[in-house]
């Protein structure tokens, strides 16, 4: 068995030998240890590090010095950067995620920022580090990314023998026959093709490396041994020199590693129980290279509601930047803006400015030229309330330290009503969003009478439809629903206004649906308040099952 | 930093299996006025090679205008060209809203795309004019229109209503499961990523070969499909089929219609025929019944299908 320093450093020269094998995630690797790697691996270039802090300006665009005043520029992810680490993949600013979304394994990236225009191949190799407890905040489609993941645990803080990058490849690229693609579809066989993709590219430089001029059998186990797809490589094929093997040993091969590896299952989604005991490691702890396909992992995610801590606010990337303004201090400067003022007063500062043909000079800028950014609203909270109000019990006590939470966090707030008296459309839930907690509407919807119908499932459709809206804008999404679970209004006779009897278990069953697409996003904490709950009732356990939420009763 | 002329593309020819995006592109380039096609599908499923290798194959080698989620609106909207003004030099630089005219203009991640920036884009599309008044440029209206073709993973949340209205045509995709097909697309790709690596390739000669061959076919259906006869049965076929499908607004069968002109266009035939619309309704209202968007996600069902089936054969 390699040792994790040898894995590490296998890994980062198969990336070396490839170029589009270009994203690694370390498991459990110290960030400061990720650094130390990157640094390493990017020789004589300074790595490109991106954390919490990163914002687009300075990323894909920089300011440069030039003879007549600042030039933005291509930054360093458009314009050199070999190496970008990210030593914490969890705490990745929104700009950070977008760029590695839109760059690794891509065919072609796109600057058009500031005045720029550029298109490129990005070749650049990410390096992230991130612990197995944080795994489930990254979101599934930033991990796809991070196809080839390797487990570090252990590692050394001090590892040596690491590759520079760029590694010459010494030999042509080896053919990839059948025999080896089927046997990657064998270990990676389903979800889209990033992962095979990365098996195979993996196994190529292996191959690469080992001189072969087709990627065999062994190549293709060594590298899901590496990825932790695979436990162990059975002894005793004798190892038989790439060039002297015949089509025959090649398939006899694949048939003794695809009978005799001991694979890891990757857990289908809603499969986790179904899991052989070959799939966890002799320590008893998973090597599973993709946690975020097991369900499971998303429970031992933080409470949901529980205050996450107030974040720092980071300079310049509290949102998208919708315009510009007067500056009022140094923070946050648009440089085109500013720029563009400062040239429109050249001509009255220095009359000669633009006619010294051949000797331009630098721009006559004043504190008055000065522009700042001035961005879009996100504070990174978004809750989404549904209050049942068929609810018998008085859920307003339960309601308030959740209440007083949203508020410290300055979220805002949807609010979706289901089953009050006197509405015009009994079987529809309504909605309305707030800005903060301290809006009039909510005061009044939390004292509306009760009425006959809960068309819950319509509720649970508008809150995904809230979630699924601000998915994108927000970093924190929170679920709670004061509910007792007793939908009796089918999804159909909602959206129709038509109610036909008897409606049977259809208002319940749209319920969970409903609930399970909720819990489809990753990102939503969610949380059921039943304050009817007994041992007898178990509608309102069902749908917090089917969110996936935590679940409390009334206070006794 | 790679030139985007070397930037390397699998040709459209070589892109295996998904047929149903590969049919929706071909139809929204046969027929434009069909408004573009949204692609949303699960990670790693060749969403946006399939776009770029077949933007590349109809417009002579070029990549498609792209608006990338972190564009800024002086890219957007267009505006001076700094490096110019800063030697007294007053050049405007068109965005990517003008440089898409006439063509196609394709945002990868689109539902990642800042409320912003879609408002410009919906103003614009809605419009068909593009209007600048900022940092003292003050353009006269510029008639604008093209297709807006977008990629996105629905995992990551949906599209505002009013800019999915503005797609005609959505395909919803996912991974093959078919174990000879996944291999075949492995082995695709990765002989592609070694027949790149050499100066001078006969397989991508003959792939290159291929879509050109390709591409004069589409640009000949283009030509005949105004040409293309909708009988008043189909017409009323899809009006039909938009109503017991409860398709929100007319642009459902509008685009069914148009589409359904296009697929028999590359039929080489001259009327259209209702396993034409029976062909394009599921693209065409998928996105378009209410609350489909957000309720149950783009799908089109095994049940929807049966119901189209009967739909159709009730004429």
């Amino acid at each position: 068995m390699p040792t994790t320093a040898e894995k590490v450093a296998t890994a980062l020269t198969c990336m070396a030998l490839d170029d589009r094998l270009n994203g690694v995630l370390f498991f459990d690797m110290p960030p400061a240890t990720l650094a130390s790697v990157a640094h390493s691996y990017a020789g004589d270039t300074r790595p490109l590090v991106i954390g919490a802090g990163t914002a687009d300006d300075g990323l894909w665009t920089e300011l440069k010095p030039a003879p007549w005043g600042p030039k933005v520029a291509p930054g360093p992810l458009v314009a050199g950067a070999a190496v970008v680490a990210v030593p914490d993949l969890a705490r990745l600013s929104l700009a950070g995620r977008q760029a590695a979304v839109s760059t690794i394994g891509a065919d072609v990236a796109h600057l058009e920022r500031d005045g720029l225009s550029v298109a490129w191949r990005p070749d650049a190799r990410w390096l992230a580090a991130c612990s197995r407890a944080d795994i489930h905040r990254v979101s599934r489609h930033l991990l796809d990314r991070f196809a080839l993941r390797i487990d570090v645990s252990g590692l050394p803080a001090e590892i040596g023998h690491l590759p520079v990058l760029p590694v010459p490849p010494a030999r042509p690229t080896p053919t990839f026959p059948a025999e080896a693609a089927a046997m990657v579809t064998e270990l990676v066989d389903h979800g889209g093709a990033r992962r095979a993709l990365a098996l195979s590219r993996t196994a190529r430089a292996l191959a690469m490396q080992r001189g072969e001029a087709a990627v065999t059998p062994e190549s293709v186990a060594a590298a899901g041994q590496l990825m932790g797809l695979i436990n162990s490589i059975p002894q005793g094929e004798p190892e038989l020199e790439a060039d002297r093997k015949t089509e025959a040993d090649q398939r006899r091969g694949i048939a003794h590693l695809a009978t005799n590896v001991q694979r890891v299952d990757v857990a289908l989604p809603h499969a986790a129980t179904a899991l052989p005991p070959a799939s966890v490691a002799a320590s008893g702890r998973t090597t599973m290279p993709y946690p975020e396909d097991n369900d499971a992992a998303d429970q031992d995610g933080p409470e949901p509601l529980r205050p996450p801590g107030r974040q720092a606010i980071q300079p310049g990337n509290s949102g998208v930047s919708i315009g510009s303004m007067p500056a009022r201090d140094l923070r946050d400067i648009a440089l085109i803006p500013t720029m563009m003022a400062a040239l429109r007063a050249q001509g009255r500062r220095c009359p000669n400015h633009f006619r010294q043909q051949g000797s331009p000079h630098g721009l006559h800028l004043k504190a008055t030229d000065l522009q700042s950014h001035r961005r879009a609203d996100t504070n990174g909270h978004f809750a989404v309330l549904l209050i049942d109000h068929t609810c018998r019990a008085s859920w307003h006590e339960l309601l308030r330290a959740y209440l007083q939470w949203l508020y410290s966090v300055r979220a805002r707030i949807c609010v979706v009503e289901v089953g009050m008296a006197g509405s015009d459309a009994e079987l529809r839930a309504t909605m309305f969003t707030t800005r903060n907690l301290l809006d009039a509407r909510l005061a009044d919807a939390m004292r509306r009478p009760r009425g006959r119908a809960t068309p819950l499932a319509h509720g649970l459709a508008l809150a995904a439809r809230a979630l699924q809206r601000n998915a994108v804008s927000n970093d924190h999404l929170q679920f709670l629903a004061i509910t007792d679970g007793r939908g009796n209004v089918p999804l159909t006779a909602s959206q129709t206004g038509l109610l036909n009897l008897p409606v049977g278990a259809e208002g319940v069953e749209d319920t969970l649906r409903m609930a399970e697409r909720i819990r489809s996003m990753r990102a939503v904490r969610s949380l059921v308040l039943d304050p009817d709950s007994n041992p007898g009732s178990s509608l309102s356990h069902r749908l917090a099952a089917a969110l996936g939420a935590s679940f409390q009763g009334p206070n006794r | 930093m790679t030139e985007p002329s070397r930037v390397s593309i699998l040709p459209y020819s070589y892109v295996v299996g998904q047929q149903a995006l590969r049919t929706a592109l071909e139809l929204a380039y046969v027929a434009p006025s069909v408004g573009g096609v949204l692609i949303t599908g699960e990670r790693g499923t060749a969403k946006s090679t399939t776009v770029r290798a077949f933007c590349r194959m109809v417009h002579h080698g070029k990549l498609p205008v792209t608006l990338p989620i972190n564009a800024t609106d002086d890219r957007v909207l267009g505006g001076w060209d700094i490096d110019k003004f800063l030697h007294g030099e007053t050049t405007r630089l068109p965005g990517l809203l003008e440089q898409a005219d006439g063509g196609l203009l394709y945002i990868d991640e689109v539902n990642l795309l800042d409320d912003h920036i879609v408002d410009v884009i919906l103003d614009v599309s809605a419009s068909g004019v593009l209007a600048v008044q900022r940092e003292g440029l003050d353009l006269p209206e510029i008639p604008v229109t093209f297709s807006l073709v977008g990629t996105m993973n629905p995992e990551e949340g949906g599209l505002r209503p009013q800019l999915l209205d503005r797609f005609g045509l959505v395909v919803p995709v996912s991974a093959e499961a078919d174990v000879r097909l996944r291999q075949e697309i492995l082995l695709t790709v990765l002989r592609f990523e070694r027949e790149s690596a050499t100066g001078d390739s006969t397989w991508l000669a003959e792939g290159r070969a291929r879509d050109r061959r390709r591409s004069g076919q589409l640009a000949a259906a283009r030509s005949a499909r105004h040409a293309v006869k909708t009988p008043l049965p189909v017409v009323e076929l899809c009006a039909k089929v938009s109503a017991v499908f409860r398709s929100e607004g007319h642009r459902g069968e509008i685009v069914m219609a148009l589409a359904a002109q296009a697929v028999a266009a590359l039929d080489g035939r001259t009327e259209v025929t209702a396993s034409d619309v029976m062909q394009v309704a599921p693209y065409a209202l998928a996105h378009r019944r209410p609350g489909d968007a957000y309720e149950d996600g783009i799908a089109w069902t095994a049940k929807d299908h049966e119901r189209l089936t009967e739909v159709i054969a009730e004429g």
